[in-house]
């Protein structure tokens, strides 16, 4: 069994662990079901990752804020790609939590800031706060309630209207898949899923939080990603606001930019073609 | 073999020239560099061995390396210490500053000055980064700045305390990086109490801001439909959550006292808003019409006060304000009632109170909150149906002519009965015609003013009661009148229907 760790542990690593280590990007989990198709990083991406020409100090950062209904399993998600652990009791999340993962992308490190929000009504005017400036957004539905899938519309809309002029990544997620026995309950739910997702312009992904399954590869590609959409945004803004880019900007406040070059591993993840 | 000694001297007792470069560095301000704690290491290793000198008997050789050491440790130091304060000025610190400050850890005013810089520096970025998070918003305007939002206040207090909470990870993560080589210290305490230091610059902004819109937001007018103590509860409500959200991050600290200072100004701020708009409201509960409805007012001040209470969405401990909250509308409200009622007659009076105390208890037990106020107003429920169907049944008693019987029958009734003038058989003939003709229409039980009001169990418990002091007493006649030593020359004809058809005709 793998050990849980600690959010702290993993920030004082020189380089992240051996499995957030991502040297090309990974698949999503249906290439029709996704609006993210390049196959790669972007060339300039990769051109600027691999002159060292990277731009802003401190270690690159992405938000991604996680919304949906009412136990869902927001929650469960998160701390099974962050701690391992799966916890059946539900206990209901109380405004926002926040958890830190650390990732080594074609050599940079690279830090993803999850942000899970509480589903519950009364709390829809704090979490709302948080949507600004996220990079990604992750919509959670629970397979087994079609409720929770119809309201994934209005909680994207939400978390939109905080960022009208930003372009986040957007995730449609089904959670709870262990729960879905016969493939044909499932297969219907994936048919309105993934019609819900194209009109949202989301990438689909199923997954189970009990068994694990599919989680880390989800977050792994939201991390590459996030990175990839980053580290575009920041070449073109570098030219137009070159001395505020610089400068630590509220959450992306400058902690130290990567200690030394972070050596080249050998691909943790499959590249399929 | 001289040669070996003197090697192995030098090894053990002094720096060796790349070790005093390491040390010196090349310039007064040429960087840090790893090979530098190496030799750092290495002056300490050399204070150990010389005790080797001076069991030896080589006191005063073992007292001049240390001479030596000491000094060249203390200038290494020195340019430690300069090298990281302006280290902690640029926004890339090199990677060894944790095993610098592990370093300075032997010289405690060093230390604490190093550490103190690192939080003003920090203090400064923050404090630019939120000011343009509010004035400028993020790189090319998107997010949106955060002033845009002032319109909405809610949403505007929310949005920069969301923005100070979402700064504190990373400040975090690099002060638990600052510490992470650091020995013989609390770090997590110290992790804190960096964050705490650290967070301090915003709470000057923060404060003029959000003091602004509770003061302009309780100035507002327009009392009466606004939403002004609404909104200020909410308001007080958001900064009490997120003063326990960041406590549980920086511990207690400027920031927090500083939400703290602020949520009991915003409290105060609406309780005295409330209060305005609970007088203005009850200055709106008017007499009651025809119906003994009770006035629009009275619905209007009970809406304000579930709205409020079903506000206080985000913080768990809410309940704690409600009493005073729930005082603070229905104290005045029940005053407003009972003074709108005064010129009404006992009867309708009571009526038209019931309806009023109606639609309170039934508010306030949605509100699931406020177990005394609904004891209380429960009682007056009581304490109204007690009068009223006391009066109700006086009035029916006249109506059937029992007034005069009732009296005579209880607790004692003179024997023969039938010759108490009261109750001689045609007295008793009479009530029982009377009766007939209520049994026929029940409904003529109930007082006209009755059909006002608006709880039909209230009007059920009036009937029921009032139901039952007829039967008893019917009871107690008929059986009165059956008894021969009272008299009666043909009981059954004078009250020809026993005691249970009466009961199961009247209930
Ligand atoms: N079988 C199964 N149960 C799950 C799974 N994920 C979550 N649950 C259960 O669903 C319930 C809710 O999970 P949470 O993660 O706390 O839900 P949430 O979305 O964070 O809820 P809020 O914080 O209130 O918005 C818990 O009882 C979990 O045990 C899963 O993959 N499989
Ligand atoms: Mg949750």
């Amino acid at each position: 069994m793998l050990l849980s760790r600690s959010s702290v542990y993993t920030m004082l690593q020189n380089s992240a662990a051996k499995d957030r280590i991502i040297n090309c990007l990974p698949p999503p989990f249906i290439r029709q079901a996704t609006p993210y198709t390049g196959d790669d990083f972007d060339e300039k991406v990769k051109n600027a990752v691999n002159s060292g020409r990277m731009i802003e100090t401190g270690i690159k950062l992405s938000k991604l804020i996680v919304l949906g209904d009412v136990a869902t399993g927001k929650t469960c998600l998160v701390n099974r790609f962050c701690h391992r652990v799966f916890d059946s009791n539900y206990k209901a999340t109380i405004g926002v939590d926040f958890e830190v993962e650390r990732f080594d992308v074609l050599g940079v490190p690279f830090n993803l800031q999850i942000w899970d929000t509480a589903g519950q009504e009364r709390f829809k005017c704090i979490a709302a706060s948080y949507y600004r400036g996220t990079h990604a957004i992750m919509i959670v539905f629970d397979v087994t309630n079609i409720v929770s899938l119809a309201h994934c519309a209005q909680w994207l809309e939400e978390a939109r209207d905080a960022n009208p002029d930003t372009n986040p990544i957007i995730f449609l997620v089904a959670t709870k898949r262990d729960l879905l026995h016969t493939s044909s309950s499932y297969s219907q739910i994936e048919s309105e899923a993934r019609r819900v997702a194209t009109n949202l312009g989301a990438e689909y992904w199923a997954v189970s939080s009990k068994t694990g399954d599919c989680v880390e590869e989800l977050f792994i590609r939201v991390a590459a990603l996030s990175f990839n959409r980053a580290v575009h945004r920041e070449l073109q803004g570098a030219g137009k606001r070159h001395s505020r880019i610089s400068l630590p900007k509220g959450i992306k406040l400058g902690i130290w930019k990567t200690w030394t070059t972070v050596e080249k591993n050998t691909c943790s993840h499959q590249c399929k073609k | 073999m001289q040669e070996e000694v003197v090697k192995t001297f030098l090894k053990n007792f002094q720096l060796s020239s790349e070790e005093m470069f390491a040390l010196k560095g090349s310039s007064r301000d040429s960087p840090i560099t790893s090979q530098f704690f190496e030799a750092l290491n290495k002056t300490q290793i050399i204070r150990n061995n010389t005790k080797y000198l001076l069991q030896t008997g080589h006191q005063k050789t073992a007292l001049d390396i240390m001479e030596q050491m000491n000094v060249a440790r203390e200038s290494a130091l020195e340019r430690l210490f300069r090298w990281f304060q302006a280290q902690t000025r640029t926004p890339d610190p090199s990677p060894l500053i944790p095993e610098a400050l592990a370093a300075l850890q032997e010289r405690p005013v060093l230390f604490k000055m190093v550490i103190e810089e690192w939080i003003v520096v920090r203090r400064g970025w923050l404090t630019r980064g939120f000011l343009d998070a509010l004035t400028l918003g993020g790189p090319g305007g998107a997010p949106k700045p955060i002033e845009l939002q002032a319109h909405d206040p809610l949403r505007y207090v929310g949005d920069m305390l969301a923005w100070i909470h979402q700064a504190l990870p990373s400040e975090r993560e690099a002060a638990q990086l600052l510490f992470s080589k650091c020995v013989d210290i609390d770090a997590s305490e110290q992790v804190q109490q960096t964050i705490s230091g650290v967070s301090e610059s915003v709470c000057r902004p923060l404060k003029t801001r959000i003091e602004q819109v509770i003061v302009s937001e309780q100035g507002k007018g327009d009392p009466v439909g606004g939403k002004k103590a609404v909104h200020l509860y909410k308001i007080s409500s958001l900064l009490h959550f997120y003063m326990s959200t960041i406590k549980q991050v920086t511990g207690k600290g400027l920031l927090v006292s500083t939400l703290e200072e602020l949520h009991q100004l915003s409290y105060k701020m609406f309780i005295s808003s409330l209060q305005n708009q609970v007088t203005h409201a009850c200055d709106r509960v008017e007499p009651p019409g025809e119906t003994l409805a009770p006035s629009a007012g009275v619905a209007k001040t009970l809406s304000l006060l579930t709205e409020i209470v079903t506000a206080a969405t985000v913080s768990d401990d809410a309940h704690q304000d409600f009493k005073q909250i729930i005082s603070c509308v229905v104290d005045p409200l029940l005053n407003a009632i009972s003074e709108s009622g005064a010129s009404l007659g006992a009867f309708e009076g009571a009526v038209y109170l019931l309806n009023c105390l109606h639609q309170l208890h039934s508010t306030l037990s949605l509100l699931h909150t406020s177990s005394d106020k609904l004891e209380m107003i429960q009682g007056q429920i009581d304490a109204q149906l007690d009068t009223l169907s006391q009066e109700q049944i006086n009035g029916v008693f006249h109506a059937l002519g029992l007034s005069s019987i009732y009296p005579v029958i209880i607790p004692s009734p003179p024997v023969p009965l039938s010759s108490h003038p009261s109750c001689q058989p045609l007295a008793i003939q009479a009530f029982s015609t009377k009766l007939d003709g209520f049994l026929a229409a029940p409904d003529y039980l109930m007082f006209p003013h009755t059909r006002y009001l608006l709880s039909s169990s209230f009007r059920k418990q009036l009937h029921q009661r009032t139901a039952h002091a007829i039967i008893s007493t019917y009871a107690q006649l008929h059986n009165l009148v059956h008894k021969p030593e009272n008299e009666y020359s043909d009981p059954s004809s004078l009250m020809p229907k026993l005691p249970d058809v009466v009961k199961s005709l009247l209930l």
